[in-house]
């Protein structure tokens, strides 16, 4: 057994053994350097100019956006509004949670900080009405991952950033599979309910309506506000998540007066806590990329699968395969650092569009969000009810199913996810 | 099993902040509570530092022009000493999924031999970051010598290190102050 054979595995035994993914990583690197001369200084540096990029930047920042929406009322707002809009179909509730997640997706990249924050007020509400807590737990968190597909989006950030892709182009790409979503949700939702027989919101009339609109009409702007500015050339997709958080800002603070300067301090710091684990790996991954192009592995990788396989659409198949697999165990962000490098060149060789193949790769990762044993929206769904995290799973069957067959439909139809980029980018 | 087969977000380590060596203990608390501060501020300008930097191209016509690089390196070291309160805190990502199924004695165990490795890999690239001084030039916008920027490095790693050591010396006091073993 070769040097490179043995860290691999090493590197997984770690893995498994709960060192932090970030130091499995690091720690196999290392080793690696310390035995085949490789300079350390050089690797100690990758660490810093891994990161050194001005677009990364957006990730905290929307994160900081995510925490402040939540802080302020607008949650409560979008929910209200969404109420107002198709809380009298059969299926009520459910349907709002959805629509809901699809309006807060406009301004928030994260699933996880979707489900605990828009999707908290949803499930909150629909167990209230007398929807079962497994099915609403299981709404909630198959909603939640609309967020990072319709834009802004911090996996495809993180995608972009690895595939060299230009992350205006990948957003864009997600509004229709993000709406394909959606829709199948609440088709779903819908006959479930009706077999069911969950409760139906009364109809709103249309001055009602308006009131909500009118209510929800500032924080509603957002994603106007965020797209246009990126799209119309405006400023990159940092400074549009920088001029989010700030429309955020003053909204809660001058609008609503929900946000102070203690609420402010506090949004930075859960902020600084919680984008620290995750922007670490990405040096972290850099590392192992490194060391796997040494060793040629993302070459070596592609001639066996093309010699072997050959056939494009099986090649689809295994890669989608292969990242709903590693879904079900690992989180989406080491999942698009690790392996992303190195089924890239096999989409080269099938002549794959890019961005189809970014938004395939990312809803499949985001899917894993919600495929047992190892789901952060689980986990997060476990926290914010009270039922067990096998009822969860048991009513999260059939949306991962659902999703699945969605995902099916946008690598089938390449033109859902290319479409709106090519009309903005000609 | 509810977090049992989990990705953590905060891990056993969390529980035992402040346990072990009043000195050491006092040590760690004043030293995250710097890092949290320096981080605050870290993220604090970096965002203010971009809307003004659009406030200024678009109202005023005059750009920052080293706005982008500053916030940049703003935002490098706010990650890392993010990622170091993370290692004080345990919240790094980790799989939790067979590490779970182990009895509480042997987690300790593994958390022990885990901070070990991270103190180790740390050791080795503080030391590899003396080398970095050698051919850094300025920065390309700001013309600040690159060195110290990269300072952040050595202090990342030795920061990972003490909070490491002491995440170690408490797991170890755990282990003998419990012989039953409940972690």
């Amino acid at each position: 057994m070769d040097l490179f054979t043995f860290l691999f595995i090493l590197a997984f035994l770690f893995f498994i053994l709960g060192l932090p993914i970030a130091f499995s990583m690091i720690v196999s690197s290392v080793l690696y350097a310390l035995f085949n001369d490789v300079n350390l200084t050089f690797m100690a540096m990758t660490l810093f100019s891994s990161l050194d990029t001005f677009v990364l930047i957006a990730v905290p920042l929307f994160l900081l956006a995510s925490e402040l929406m939540t802080e302020s009322t607008v949650a409560g707002r979008i929910f209200t509004f969404a109420n107002a809009l198709v809380g009298h179909l059969p299926g009520g509730l459910g349907h709002v949670n959805v629509c809901a997640n699809v309006i807060f997706a406009g301004m928030s990249g994260s699933a996880v900080a979707d489900a605990a924050g828009i999707g908290n007020v949803c499930l909150k509400s629909m167990t209230k009405e007398g929807f079962d807590e497994p099915f609403s737990a299981a709404v909630t968190g198959a909603a939640a991952i609309i967020g990072p597909i319709i834009p802004p989006s911090i996996p495809m950030v993180i995608y972009a950033m690895v595939a060299n892709q230009s992350v205006g182009k990948l957003f864009l790409g997600g509004v229709i599979p993000g709406l394909i979503m959606a829709l199948s949700l609440m088709i779903y939702i819908y006959f479930i309910s009706k077999a069911r027989n969950y409760p139906i919101g009364p109809r709103v009339n249309l001055k009602n309506l308006w009131r909500a609109l009118r209510a929800s009409i500032l924080p509603l702007l957002t994603p106007v506000i965020l797209l246009g500015s990126i799209y119309g050339g405006f400023c990159t997709v940092t400074e549009a998540a920088a001029i989010a958080v700030l429309y955020v800002i003053i909204l809660g603070a001058f609008v609503y007066g929900a946000i102070g300067p203690k609420t402010l301090l506090s949004a930075v710091k859960r902020t600084l806590i919680t984008f620290g684990p995750v922007m670490f790996i990405f040096p972290a991954a850099k590392l192992v990329g490194y060391v796997l192009n040494l060793e040629n592995v993302p070459e070596l990788f592609g001639t066996i699968m093309m010699n072997f396989v050959g056939s494009p659409l099986i090649i689809l198949l295994l890669i989608n395969g292969l990242f709903l697999f590693l879904g079900c165990f690992s989180d989406p962000i080491t999942n698009i650092l690790l392996f992303v490098p190195i089924v890239l060149p096999l989409s080269e060789a099938i002549h794959m569009d890019p961005i189809h193949f970014g938004v395939m790769i990312v809803l499949n990762c985001m899917i894993g969000l919600n495929t047992p044993p190892v789901g952060q929206v689980l986990i997060t769904l476990k926290g914010l009810c009270k039922i067990s995290y096998e009822e969860i799973i048991h009513a999260m069957w059939p949306f991962i199913f659902i999703l699945i067959v969605d995902l099916f439909i946008i690598v089938v139809f390449p033109s859902t996810v290319t479409y709106i980029p090519n009309l903005f980018y000609k | 099993m509810p977090e049992s087969t989990s990705i953590r977000r905060s891990g056993s380590s969390s529980r035992v902040l402040c346990e072990g060596p009043f000195i050491m203990e006092r040590l760690n608390l004043l030293v995250l509570k710097m890092e949290t501060q320096l981080g605050v501020v870290l993220i604090g300008s970096m965002l203010g530092l971009i809307s003004v930097n659009v406030i200024m191209r678009y109202i005023f016509i005059a750009p920052i022009y080293w706005s982008d690089e500053l916030s940049t390196y703003l935002f490098v070291w706010g990650t890392f000493v993010s990622a170091s309160i993370a290692i004080a805190h345990g919240d790094h990502v980790r799989v939790g999924i067979i590490f779970d199924k182990f009895p509480p004695k042997i987690q300790q165990i593994f958390l022990i031999l885990q901070h070990i490795l991270i103190i180790g890999v740390a050791l080795f690239l503080f030391k590899a970051t003396f080398g970095i001084y050698v051919t850094l030039g300025p920065t390309p916008a700001m013309q600040i010598p690159e060195k110290y920027i990269y300072l952040i490095l050595p202090l990342t790693f030795a920061l990972f290190f003490l909070h490491g050591m002491v995440q170690i010396v408490n797991l170890v006091s755990k282990l003998f102050k419990n012989p039953k073993g409940a972690l």
